[in-house]
């Protein structure tokens, strides 16, 4: 996957990483299990504290995104774009972020069809999920759902 | 006396060019003129031109003059020194003349605020790590080959009463060589990847590919050197005095070497930016590479950041790599380098 962090962002370098993390565990880049750098390796990679890249990590490994593994390293966890236990109690938290966005939006005035296309299109291009709701992966690509190289 | 002339020539028009080169966009990144890193949008900002021109105006000026006084002083004293000391008067003007453009631009660039309405970032492919780029172990095989075939003529050749040094001495020089540039191209190999932040797809695929051939050529140049010790050590063992085998033996590897690393130079490139591209539907970040010259010491030729965990940084001039010397880890290895140098040094010289 390609890690891009913006040095000028408000948003803590930590957070860039999670937030990069999920979205290319979403768009297919890491699948579930793929291994990831380690945390001083990456840190020397983005020329970044040691300690920012471990608190990305560790964040990724409570939301029960990544696994940590002492002599396997990090990888990503196997049951992501499966329905746990976790991901239930997760769902409260990230409605509420999604709310906002949501919320965002509307105050801003952007048309309310955009907004609903934009998170239609932006769900159909990651893989690996029907929409049924169980969360197994379909045995045949879904009609209409777009890959992603 | 004629060869005398040549090697002061020589020795002074080939630095004077050589130095006229260095600060040229074709050894360097389009955004890092004279060690200054600039926004891609300012590499070619009037202050940069204006140095460049200044630069190659007076190294060409002071080559002009260092060289036939190199030449006439050397006929006179009938000795090459002349060519020496004319090469390191051409090496530290072009040093003054670095500096002061490096200065001179840094300056106008935190004047103007060339920073101030960019957005800075990082970009890196973590499948570099998790999928490397692999040590080009066939690449090392013609050296192997070589090495044995020089070990089995050691063997085979050697007189009873030949030194020991004389005889297995090419084979283990060979042999140092060959480990030392495996080790360098391992460390290539893991430091951090210079990925192009405006376009990481792209940039990470070219990097990778520049990663690739530089591997290749270290491993060519070695058995090129390689070669070379060979032919020495033959012309060692059979005592041969004449002037022409080491001439013969010595230049074709050496300039067959250089055109290896001439073709990275040029068709490569710092990063792989001269390689075609392989990503055409990228859309551009908005974001530029990061401003750190304040981690860059001697007029941004080395790097010092004790904050920093790497221990091979990308360099900023030419298509190379540097260390960070603000790493503990660096100092120690110097350190232990610099004892294991001295060392044998004293065992050669009490022995």
């Amino acid at each position: 996957m390609h890690l891009l962090i913006d040095l000028d962002s408000e948003t803590p370098i930590y957070q860039q990483i999670r937030d990069r993390m999920v979205e290319a565990i979403a768009d297919g880049q890491l699948a579930a299990g793929a291994a990831l750098p380690s945390t001083r390796q990456l840190a020397v990679d983005l020329a970044i504290n040691f300690h920012t890249v471990n608190k990305a990590y560790d964040l990724l490994r409570r939301e029960g995104i990544i696994r940590i593994n002492r002599k396997s390293g990090a990888v990503v966890h196997p049951d992501v774009k499966q329905p746990t236990a976790e991901a239930e109690a997760a769902a409260a938290d990230w409605r509420r972020r999604a709310r906002t966005l949501l919320a965002e939006a509307d105050v801003r005035g952007l048309p309310r069809q955009d907004v609903q296309n934009f998170v239609r299109t932006t769900l159909d291009r990651f893989p690996g999920r029907d929409d049924t709701g169980t969360g197994r992966p379909p045995t045949a690509p879904h009609p209409g759902t777009a890959t992603t190289a | 006396m004629l060869i005398i002339a040549f090697v002061n020539l020589a020795g002074t028009a080939v630095v004077g060019a050589v130095l006229y080169l260095l600060p040229r966009a074709l050894l360097n990144a389009a955004t890092v003129p004279f060690g200054v890193r600039v926004p891609p949008d300012r590499s070619n900002a009037p202050e940069i031109s204006a140095q460049r021109g200044r630069y190659a105006r007076h190294l060409i000026a002071a080559t002009a003059v260092v060289t036939p006084l190199a030449v006439i002083s050397g006929a006179v004293l009938r000795s090459a020194a002349p060519g020496a000391v004319g090469a390191i008067a051409l090496a530290a003007t072009a040093a003054v003349l670095w500096t002061h453009a490096h200065r001179r631009i840094g300056h106008t660039k935190r004047r103007d605020g060339w920073y101030e309405r960019v957005r800075q970032g990082v970009a890196t492919d973590t499948s570099l790590r998790t999928d490397p780029v692999r040590f080009p172990w066939p690449w090392t095989i013609p050296s192997l080959v070589i090495i044995a075939g020089t070990t089995g003529a050691a063997v085979i050749g050697h007189h009873e009463h030949a030194a020991l040094r004389t005889v297995f001495g090419p084979p283990v020089a060979q042999l140092l060589a060959t480990t030392i540039a495996a080790g360098t191209v391992m460390l290539i190999l893991r430091a951090r990847a210079d990925i192009d932040v405006t376009l990481p797809r792209d940039g990470a695929t070219r990097y990778r590919r520049h990663l690739v051939r530089t591997a290749r050529a270290v491993m060519v140049s070695t058995a090129l050197i390689n070669i070379m010790l060979l032919g020495l050590a033959v012309i060692v063992w059979t005592g041969n005095r004449s002037a022409w085998p080491p001439a013969l033996v010595t230049v074709p590897p050496v300039l067959a070497s250089l055109a290896v690393f001439a073709h990275l130079l040029v068709r490569v490139g710092p990063a792989g930016d001269r390689l075609p591209g392989t990503v055409d539907d990228e859309t551009p970040t908005g974001l530029v590479r990061r401003d750190d010259d304040r981690f860059w010491r001697a007029a941004g030729t080395i790097y010092l950041n004790t904050g920093d965990p790497a221990v091979v940084v990308p360099s900023r001039t030419w298509t190379s790599w540097t260390l960070n010397v603000g790493n503990p880890r660096v100092l120690l290895a110097a350190a232990a380098i610099l004892t294991l140098a001295a060392g044998i040094a004293t065992v050669i010289t009490v022995s």
